[in-house]
């Protein structure tokens, strides 16, 4: 069914957005079909009430069987029993990482690797060890580890904006910005520098800066060299008001561009600038690739949102029309959009299986 | 050591004392600071950091709604750059606590009471180990360093006499309960109990001295008809239930900076299976032990049943089975009371309670006699042999003074206290004085504790500790008769009673849950969590702070230790201790003490 060993993040635009109830439904239908699977988090999650707003939260049943990376006090407070096979040497604010297997099932909380490169040590036993289909659960807004997955999903929902048409909008920048693909041989040889380059036709370098552009003033060094540029590449990350600077600047219309994966351009906070330096690029003709290209497969919407409430001081459950939000984020986006706690997990896992 | 370079970045608009105290610490430790201005945005603390050399980051800041994903992103941002693996990330401030840390993708989460040693062990990448009294717990003997001296002339002269004559009276005299008691003591043998092998000889001369009720059970394998057995998939319902527990169990302990007093806490809710769940969840708060209740039916009964049973209604029957059960499941640092105190099966509960592995019982003539209902020559002469099987099975006991709860004043309470503690030391045990602290009807009518519940309580602390030389546990529960149905009053009761039990230097106390006055049934989990985090917090905020005596309390503990000794020497004068319970010498009809009833004319010539 899984073609071949792979990782799937699933990301959250905020909390409440209806992460876990993915990952849940996803390791039920995968391991209901046979796959070896393995399961970890990003954050903190399988917990009953939202460490928050103290509403409930969807918990994570783990069938046995399925091999877990997870902080080693988490497995004091899950009641499913899991084998411990290793213990990385990682450290988490809940003690060090460990690596087993559900033993008996149950109730599962994890608290995973938290930054990129740990997760990459987490993928990796995993895979080590048999795994099939690796699924991350993602963490509040958090999607900087998700770099390392093979694809995204993404959850968004009434938690992270009331206004449907803005959530939608949201939804579309990144399905925009996650489309373009992986560099697939142009420009390999400069991909491996750690500084922003620019080259040109002849494959010389003409300038380098920072390797992440923070603020315009980064982008000076490159100034002299823009005009006769035909290749630029950022391997950290880029903010937004850099992408508006690169746009000024005389590079030629066919430049190739290349930044070092989706995430590391949204991580600016905003999207719309940065879908606009795309299309700009599309309009003049240029070419836009990732080092790493991290798709989105789809994106899942929740109606639910906490609601604070002033008399009491505290959040009450509540809701946005369900039928509304799924029909307004799924005309922005060219990928699938699912509600799954009303329609179900099958044809979101069929995102999983068939994007191979 | 290692100098290292910290940054201190308070993302609050105005809460940075925390990282101002951590700030001098890491500066006292010799490491290189930088606090940055509060409320920067986060791309511009990203920045920062970027250009710095820093390798841990302190970040502060309280939490609210939308505040967690400002702090995931700042996360994000220094992964994505890369700089992440480089630095150290701690977050602290209100409400955060380490799975919030893990949620949000930092290293380690600081929240209230964190001290400043523990960020710098972060900070420097070593364990914190806390101070001594957040380490591991162990079991502790209540008894440990009292001598049992007398430190009041009169009053021992009194008491060895009176002790004497309670002895002798003894001597020569046996009851029911005693038989049993030396039936369960010779031919009853935990360990072939436990591997199932027939107790035939026992069995053959058991019931002959049991009540109607236990006979029954014997003889006909009927039941109390409140009492069923377990059957056998909620006795591995049980096992599952406890093994589920024990592998995330932790037992943290409730004293801050003192190790005394021992805290313990009740439970006996009719069900075993409920009652261990009770106890698991007093362990995994703090308590230092648990103290059996067994149904008030039990002190009236001639003999112990058998077998793994529950009870339909409050106090959890006394067998083999049910304590067995229960001793398996405590945690090895849980001291265990298996009340023998006040009935018709005092002695044989402190030999089965011994068998199976008990701490501590509970043994008292007086309470007994003219609370407790049980026939004073009767009590007297169980009690006598109940105290030398508690010095043969190493059990201290504590010495109750509820009659103190039917209107007797204290002074003649304690006077019957004394002379139980008196009698049990002569038999090689050792007692356990257990003063009530209480809004008791003596101090209702004398009004002691008109202004405040300190001063009387702690003059009597004072008093026994002016005439001997014995551990001291209040109880049982501090603060009878001051908590309400409100919980929170309840609760604060409590503490202030535990407190106070703390700063008079006692061995242990016990204390109620705060629904047990008005529970009108089982007592809840939520409400030992009640007491049990009150009580913790009343030993943070007291300390070791001390109690300077005031006026009245000297007063009322002349007064208290005067009383005693005219009480002892009314006992003395009369020449038969057995008839001085009789005649109220130590708690009478008017005070509202009633000789018991219960096993009246069976005490027989041996």
């Amino acid at each position: 069914m899984i073609k071949a060993k792979k990782s799937i993040g699933i990301a959250g635009t905020a909390k409440n957005t209806g992460k876990t109830t993915a990952t849940v439904a996803l390791l039920n239908h995968f391991h209901a079909r046979g796959v070896d699977l393995g399961l970890t988090s990003i954050g903190y999650d399988g917990e009953s009430i939202d460490n928050v707003t103290g509403l409930p939260k969807p918990r994570i049943y783990v069938p046995k069987g399925i091999k877990v990376v997870t902080a080693e006090r988490c497995l004091g407070v899950s009641s499913a029993k899991i084998g411990v096979k290793e213990q990385l040497d990682i450290n988490t604010p809940l003690g060090k990482l460990v690596c087993g297997v559900v033993e008996r099932e149950g109730l599962l909380v994890t608290a995973g690797p938290n930054q990129s490169t740990h997760l990459k040590q987490a993928k990796h036993w995993l895979y080590e060890n048999g795994v099939e289909l690796v699924v991350v659960d993602g963490a509040l807004n958090r999607i900087s580890p998700m770099v390392e997955t093979d694809g995204l999903i993404l959850a968004t929902g009434a938690a992270f904006r009331l206004d449907t048409s803005e959530l939608a909008a949201h939804a579309h920048y990144i399905a925009k910005i996650c489309r373009y693909p992986g560099s697939d041989g142009v420009a390999e040889k400069f991909l491996d520098s750690t500084r922003t380059i620019v080259w040109d036709q002849a494959g010389e370098i003409l300038a380098r800066t920072n390797q992440s552009l923070l603020e315009p003033g980064q982008l000076g060094p490159l100034q002299p060299a823009a005009a006769r540029a035909a290749g630029f590449y950022c391997p950290g990350v880029i903010m937004p008001q850099c992408l508006k600077k690169l746009m000024q600047m005389p590079f030629p219309d066919s430049t190739n561009y290349v930044f070092a994966d989706p995430i590391k351009t949204i991580i600016g906070n905003d999207l719309e600038l940065v879908h606009d330096f795309l299309a700009e690029i599309d309009r003049r003709g240029g070419v836009f690739r990732y080092k790493r290209a991290v798709p989105l497969l789809a994106v899942t919407v929740n109606p639910y949102y906490p609601k604070f409430r002033y008399e009491t001081n505290n959040y009450e459950p509540a809701f946005v029309d369900r039928d509304s939000l799924l029909a307004n984020v799924a005309a922005k986006i060219d990928v699938p959009a699912f509600d799954i706690v009303a329609e179900g997990c099958e044809k979101l896992a069929e995102t999983v299986v068939f994007n191979d | 050591m290692n100098s290292k370079k910290i940054m201190l970045v308070p993302l609050d608009p105005v809460h940075d004392v925390g990282l101002k105290m951590i700030r001098r610490g890491l500066d006292e430790a010799g490491h290189e600071t930088v606090l940055l201005p509060p409320d920067l945005p986060v791309e511009e603390i990203v920045q920062e950091i970027y250009n710095s050399d820093a390798n841990t980051v302190l970040v502060s800041r309280t939490l609210g709604y939308g505040v967690a994903e400002i702090l995931a992103r700042l996360v994000d941002l220094l992964d994505a750059m890369g700089i992440r693996h480089r630095v150290k990330l701690g977050i602290g401030g209100m409400a955060i606590r380490p799975e919030l840390a893990a949620e949000l993708g930092f290293d380690a989460g600081f929240g209230p009471g964190t001290t400043v040693e523990e960020a710098v062990a972060f900070v420097e990448g070593r364990e914190y180990k806390g101070a001594s009294f957040r380490a591991g717990k162990t079991k502790h003997d209540i008894t440990q360093g009292h001598s049992y001296a007398y430190r009041h002339d009169g009053i021992k002269e009194k008491l060895e006499l009176i002790a004497d004559m309670v002895l002798s009276w003894a001597e020569g005299k046996t009851s029911p309960g005693v038989k049993r008691a030396a039936i369960r003591d010779e031919l009853w043998d935990v360990q072939r109990w436990r591997n199932y092998e027939q107790m035939t000889d026992f069995l053959q001369e058991y019931p002959a001295h049991c009540g109607e009720l236990a006979q029954n059970f014997y003889k006909k394998g009927i039941f109390h008809p409140k009492t069923r057995r377990f059957t056998r998939e909620e006795a591995a319902g049980l096992e599952e239930y406890v093994r589920r527990t024990r592998e995330e169990m932790r037992v943290p302990k409730l004293q801050h900076s003192r190790t005394k007093p021992l805290v313990f806490n009740q439970y006996g809710t009719g069900c075993p299976f409920m009652d261990i769940a009770h106890i698991k969840v007093s362990e995994a708060w703090g308590v230092d032990g648990v103290v059996h209740f067994d149904p008030s039916w039990g002190a009236r009964t001639e003999g112990l049943l058998d077998g793994f049973l529950t009870h339909q209604e409050d106090g959890t029957v006394i067998t083999p089975a049910n304590l067995n059960r229960i001793k398996l499941a405590l945690e090895p640092s849980t001291l265990w009371q298996v009340r023998a105190h006040r009935g018709l099966n005092t002695p044989e509960t402190v030999v089965l309670a011994g068998q199976i592995g008990a701490d501590l019982t509970k043994i008292n003539i007086c309470y007994g006699s003219l609370g407790g209902g049980t026939d004073p020559a009767r009590m007297t002469v169980d009690a006598v042999w109940a105290m030398r099987y508690a010095a043969k099975y190493g059990l201290p006991f504590d010495v109750v003074t509820n009659e103190e709860l039917c209107g007797v004043p204290a002074y003649k309470a304690f006077a019957g206290m004394l002379i139980t503690t008196a009698v049990g030391v002569r038999l090689g045990a050792r007692p356990i004085l257990q003063p009530l602290f209480c809004y008791s009807p003596e101090v209702m009518v004398g009004l002691q504790m008109q202004d405040n519940y300190i001063e009387f309580n702690a003059a009597k602390v004072m008093a026994l500790g002016q005439i001997i030389d014995a551990p001291i546990w209040p109880g049982a529960p501090v603060g009878f008769l001051t908590q309400s149905e409100d919980r929170v009053q309840s609760s604060a009761s409590t503490a202030f009673h535990a407190s106070l039990a703390a700063l008079l230097g006692v061995d242990g106390v016990t204390i109620a849950s705060s629904d047990e006055a008005y529970s009108g049934g089982p007592i809840s989990v939520p409400s030992k969590i009640d007491t049990l985090r009150a009580v913790g917090e009343g030993f943070r905020f007291f300390g070791k702070t001390s109690l300077a005596p005031t006026k009245d309390m000297e007063i009322w503990r002349d007064q208290i230790v005067t009383g005693i000794e005219e009480v002892l020497t009314k006992v003395a004068e009369k020449g038969d201790f057995v008839q001085a319970l009789y005649d109220g010498v130590l708690g009478s009809r008017e005070d509202g003490a009633y000789p018991g009833r219960n096993g009246k004319d069976t005490v027989f010539p041996l």
